[in-house]
């Protein structure tokens, strides 16, 4: 198999854990800090072979999401004018996804070291919770109580206002 | 979609701390900590620096435009509060422990600061520095509802006062106004400030740097009576009662370049007839639970008759429609630059369908105060309020309606940190027979009376249990008498009333509790106390007494007065 003589691989592999693979272009990789990480390793090796990267905590649906985005993000990498359609797409990204879905891509984002992805959705869930009560918060999330009565009590108590 | 394993309560600490960053403020962290265990853990402790009533507030910004920011004040540092009316009932309700409509600034991160009801007045400023409240609340003791946030400006050469110019602080009305295109979450750069002066003039600048300024104008139209945000957007009400929506703009200023600006569109076109009396402000009101606009219309026929108008917003027919009431689930409050609907089943006792407003809420163009308002305002000079009801179109000073003035002022017994003692007394003198009544306050809101009797045989003063049911004791700084019960038709004997300085204490200064039962009004700093029950109150609360006293009876008016109003 011939290979050029640059050190510098145009694309890479990525296997999901229900081992299906993704050719993904290494401008498009390289806004995961994980898979840069990756490339930058074997570049240095010199190694001119296409790459093959397992990522064992992702499933094919959410890595499909997290390289949607990615896509996204690269093509506007050089273009700082566009900032406000970036941001406009973004906001419009996540809303199209269930909270199983939301959660998943928000550990596929922090395993993938894609911070501005991780940002993008900690706001989001932020902003779900906002003005929410807890019964409302712990409903949307499906999250069970497990405080004490007394554990409870000690919580409301931090509840004050400071005056001055 | 599926996915794997979702455990929303088993998220790593990195990213639960990521998320509770975002929460902008303090009840958002405080109800985030409550939801698990793992939750809770992932924040140790809630920071002290976290802002209480909205992110973004307080903002600080030095003002380097001085055109725009010196016809708000000479000063140059500028403060953007963050503002709110919270509803507190106590969760134990013994008789004493009364909810309170309770009006906050957070001027400082973190820390509210509790202003004169519905006003820009910080309380402490304002009342004696012997008197203190509680340097915290523990909310879980209470009901606590937001029931209206607002943001207002500050500097630090504006001081609120009471009196009838009160300077910026109390004349002008900030309403922010947020780019609808601006994604979330929104920045201070995103938003528009419009101040509305009690002079008409509606002035906006822009939060972001550089901060473009102008004033409203719409074909010359100028003058605006108020502005309120309503669906996000800014809606404005002109002297003729013309309805304008506020929209973003852009002006260019060459093929490139461009600045922010703001757009007038009349959407309400007919100007409201209210006959010879407009001469007076319109308020804007939002009720954001049932998401309509209402227009709340003063018009004063004569003296004593002042009635209210209501209208409210027709989007699809692009018209003011009127309507007879609020209805009787709400109660509206209206301050000169609160104007909040509150829902009446919040404030058990009190009657719906009707509006507590301060006199100055709908002044005059010319600024003076017309005779009317003169007679039914309240009389507390830290609560010049007065209701109306729609129904029966009747009004008073808040005073007569002890279950309003009690939500607002003074602070309820729980807000107080400390008991106070405090003794003082006075002779008196009756058809032959010395009398000392000494004042004898265990702590707060506890006052009570010590009446004792000059035995000339025995030299003694002997102690006796109340003045008889036949009596009752005036008791000012120099005036002391008694008047028989029965001059006075309705009013109960056997109880003194007495101006706040008459049991003075010995180093002049006024003890805490007698701010709080202090009547209010600034000319009758009248008390009553009945010696059977020891009960006492301002005597605001016992109208048969206030009026009997002040204000003039109204054929002790001139004519000239009565009839003012009636010339356009």
């Amino acid at each position: 198999m011939a290979s050029s003589s640059s050190s510098s691989l145009s694309r890479v592999v990525v296997k999901s854990s229900d081992n299906n693979l993704f050719v993904v272009n290494k401008k498009v990789a390289s806004q995961s800090q994980l898979l840069k990480q990756c490339i930058d390793n074997m570049e240095e090796k010199g190694t001119n072979d296409v790459i093959l990267i397992p990522l064992s905590n992702v499933t094919s649906n959410i890595l499909t999401l997290v390289l949607e985005y990615c896509e996204k993000h690269a093509d506007f990498a050089d273009d700082d004018n566009n900032n406000q359609e970036l941001k406009q797409w973004d906001h419009e990204f996540l809303k199209k996804f269930d909270y199983a879905t939301l959660n998943s891509l928000t550990m596929a984002a922090d395993y993938m070291v894609t911070k501005s992805l991780l940002n993008l959705c900690c706001q989001f869930i932020a902003d779900s919770i906002k003005d929410l009560t807890v019964q409302q918060i712990r409903q949307i999330f499906d999250i069970k109580n497990d405080f004490t009565p007394q554990e409870e009590a000690d919580i409301k108590n931090e509840n004050a206002w400071a005056f001055r | 979609m599926e996915a794997e394993s979702v455990d929303w309560s088993e998220l790593c600490p990195e990213i639960l701390l990521e998320i509770a960053d975002r929460l902008g403020t303090r009840p958002n962290v405080f109800n985030f900590r409550q939801v698990c265990k793992n939750w809770r853990f992932s924040l140790s402790y809630i920071p002290r620096t976290l802002p209480q009533i909205s992110p973004l507030f307080p903002h600080r910004f030095f003002a380097r435009d001085s055109d725009f920011f010196s016809s708000l004040s000479g000063g140059t540092l500028h403060h953007l509060v963050a503002e709110a009316v919270y509803l507190l009932r106590p969760r134990k309700s013994p008789e004493s422990s009364k909810a309170w409509l309770v009006t906050v600034e957070e001027f400082y991160r973190g820390k509210l600061c509790v202003r004169l009801p519905l006003s820009k007045i910080i309380a402490s400023e304002y009342l004696s520095k012997k008197v203190r409240f509680s340097k915290t609340l523990n909310l879980s003791d209470f009901h606590v509802s937001v029931i209206a946030r607002g943001y207002s400006i500050r500097a630090p050469e504006i001081k609120p006062n009471l009196s009838a110019n009160g300077g910026l602080a109390c004349k002008n009305k900030l309403v922010l106004f947020a780019n609808p295109d601006a994604i979330e979450p929104l920045s201070i750069n995103d938003y528009t400030g419009l101040v509305w002066f009690d002079h008409g003039r509606v002035s906006w600048v822009r939060l972001a740097r550089p901060s473009n300024w102008g004033f409203l104008d719409y074909n010359g139209i100028s003058k605006f009576d108020d502005i309120v945000n309503f669906k996000g957007r800014v809606y404005g009400v002109d002297r003729t009662g013309k309805l304008y929506a506020i929209n973003y703009d852009l002006e260019w200023i060459n093929e490139e370049n461009y600045k922010q600006t703001l757009r007038l569109e009349c959407i309400v076109n007919d100007s409201i007839s209210s006959g010879r009396d407009g001469d007076r402000r319109k308020r804007l009101v939002v009720d954001s639970s049932s998401g309509e606009l209402y227009m709340i219309e003063m018009v004063a026929y004569w003296c004593f008759k002042t009635r209210f108008k209501v209208y409210k917003l027709n989007e699809e027919s692009s018209k003011l429609d009127k309507v007879v009431g609020i209805g009787d689930d709400r109660i509206l409050f209206v301050g000169v630059d609160w104007c909040f609907f509150a829902s009446s089943a919040d404030f058990s006792g009190c009657k719906g369908n009707c509006m507590i407003f301060s006199e100055e809420s709908f002044s005059t163009y010319d600024g003076g105060m017309s005779a009317e308002m003169i007679f039914i305002r309240s009389a507390r000079s830290e609560l010049v309020f007065s209701v109306y009801f729609f129904e029966d179109r009747n009004a008073g000073p808040i005073s007569k309606f002890p279950v309003f003035s009690d939500l607002l002022w003074p602070p309820p017994v729980w807000f107080l940190p400390e008991k106070f003692m405090n003794v003082a007394d006075e002779c008196h003198n009756y058809s032959g027979v010395l009398y000392l009544v000494e004042m004898v306050a265990y702590l707060c809101f506890k006052t009570r009376f010590k009446v004792y009797k000059f035995n000339e045989e025995s030299s003694k003063l002997d102690k006796v249990a109340g003045i008889g049911d036949d009596r009752i004791l005036f008791v000012g700084v120099d005036w002391c008498f008694f008047a028989s019960a029965a001059d006075f038709s309705g009013c109960k004997g056997n109880c003194i009333i007495f101006s706040e300085e008459s049991f003075s204490t010995y180093d002049g200064g006024m003890s805490a509790e007698m701010i709080f039962i202090r009547s209010a009004r600034s000319e009758l700093v009248f008390s009553a106390y009945f010696f059977e029950d020891r009960n006492a109150g301002p005597m605001s609360k016992f109208p048969v007494f206030s009026d009997l006293l002040w204000p003039p009876p109204v054929w002790f008016l001139p004519d000239s007065l009565q009839s003012e109003n009636l010339i356009p």
